[in-house]
């Protein structure tokens, strides 16, 4: 017994040492692996109190672009309202009476801003500053002012976390615009601006410059949303599947304001 | 300046920690690599500090920076690691004159040399387990390697300026 204590004496830094490797190694599996961020996660109140003040510093220097972005998405909205007034005939739309139209809206856009993000990092995260008091729940989809964003992942009282595209875990139902064939992206976790599109047979015509756009087959985004341009399509030895390389509308390193998207028939579906 | 080592050591913990998670974590080069500098907390430390209490100091400082950064046990696991190499490491680039009469292992008293050999072997090892466990793969050892080197060199330059501008000379 003597010896024993003698041995643990001689050798505490090693016992420690293992202790705390050992402890290490428990919590990144635990919070990292199943990405199980329930208490430490940075939608925790202590630390997104800190990211909100260091945000409200860091916000002004991204002004001017963040104004331009979306100007540019304002232009988008407006002549997409004058057109499709166009479109409708007039004898149709004497059939849509006004409270009609605002019961069945689909999707609800609740506005947000980044209070923290990565972008270099190999399971990247955002966090925005809306929270289940603001009617956000987990599996939300996230758009930026260009093209989608991510999905929502972790929700405290007035934060959430978002699960970034640039995520090695995030996979998102897509599909090229200009003959409708569906595939899943990915990212490979290697540059910020391309994801990768997987499933589309070899037997489908694509070209780079092709158009990406959401399938509307998840419930987290609807149909149609522009989410990049084909940059690079190669075919694999072997294999049955195109692989396609697809630059990204949306830029993570200067994305602030994003719009959480509200599906109304959510809870409807998964019943 | 005041001398009481705990009061040093506490506000240089707190400074570290924020320079980290507010000014260089939002350094991405390329969106591939950043540099970090709280390690330089433990390398600091005096001499005496016994070596489960600079254990314990690693943990909790690489989980603060975890905590900051959503990666909870990765920073902690690579700083603890870093922590227990540092007595043997001070023992290898040991000076003949050993180290008497010195307190603590800065720039100022030991020397350019020593404090790069030291730092970046302490660095190297902090770093290669940091990005190991995030590559969580044996896929991609190729570009892991990078990163380390591309970080450890970019981490050493921040640190070692750090000991020249507000390392006081005691």
């Amino acid at each position: 017994m003597r010896n024993l204590l003698l041995f643990l004496k001689r050798y505490n830094s090693f016992f420690v040492f293992l202790f705390l490797e050992i402890l290490c190694a428990f919590l990144i599996v635990k919070y990292n692996h199943y990405q199980r961020t329930q208490f430490l996660s940075s939608s925790g109140v202590l630390t997104a109190g800190v990211l909100n003040v260091k945000n409200g510093v860091t916000n002004y220097f991204t002004l001017k672009q963040q104004n331009e972005i979306l100007a540019e998405q304002n232009a988008a909205l407006l002549e997409q309202i004058i057109n499709s007034k166009k479109d409708i005939p007039k004898q149709e739309m004497l059939f849509i009476t006004e409270p009609e139209i605002v019961t069945r809206k689909k999707y609800e856009f609740i506005p947000a801003k980044i209070i923290d993000k990565s972008t270099h990092k190999l399971h990247n995260f955002l966090t925005i500053n809306r929270g289940s008091d603001d009617g956000i729940y987990p599996q939300m989809g996230v758009v930026g002012p260009r093209s989608i964003a991510g999905i929502v992942h972790k929700v405290s009282k007035n934060y959430a976390t978002v699960m970034s595209v640039l995520h090695k875990e995030t996979y998102i139902s897509a599909k090229i615009k200009k003959n409708n064939h569906f595939g899943s992206l990915t990212w490979d976790g290697q540059n910020q601006f391309i994801v990768q599109l997987n499933d589309v047979p070899n037997n489908v015509p694509v070209q780079k410059g092709d158009s990406i756009i959401t399938s509307g087959f998840s419930d987290f985004f609807p149909e149609d949303i522009l989410i990049g341009k084909v940059e690079a399509v190669s075919r694999l030895p072997g294999s049955n599947f195109h692989s396609i390389e697809v630059e990204l509308a949306t830029v993570f390193r200067n994305l602030s304001q994003v719009y959480v998207i509200k599906f109304n028939d959510y809870q409807e579906i998964i019943d | 300046m005041n001398n009481n080592p705990i009061l040093v050591n506490a506000l240089r913990f707190l400074g570290l920690l924020m320079l980290q998670v507010l000014v260089l974590n939002e350094i991405e080069l390329h969106g591939f690599v950043n540099p970090y500098i709280y390690p330089l907390f433990i390398l600091l430390l005096p001499f005496e500090t016994p070596h489960w209490l600079q254990l314990l100091l690693a943990f909790f400082l690489g989980l603060m920076v975890d905590i900051y950064a959503n990666t909870i046990g990765v920073h902690a696991a690579a700083t603890v690691a870093m922590a227990y190499i540092r007595p043997f490491l001070m023992q290898m680039f040991r000076p003949s004159g050993g180290y008497d009469n010195k307190e603590h292992p800065v720039m100022f008293t030991m020397g350019i040399n020593w404090t790069i050999f030291y730092v970046s072997s302490a660095v190297l090892l902090h770093h290669v387990i940091l990005f190991s466990i995030e590559s969580w793969s044996i896929v991609n050892i190729p570009e892991t390697l990078i990163k380390i080197v591309i970080g450890v060199i970019l981490s050493v330059f921040i640190m070692m300026l750090y000991q020249f501008i507000l390392v006081p000379k005691q």
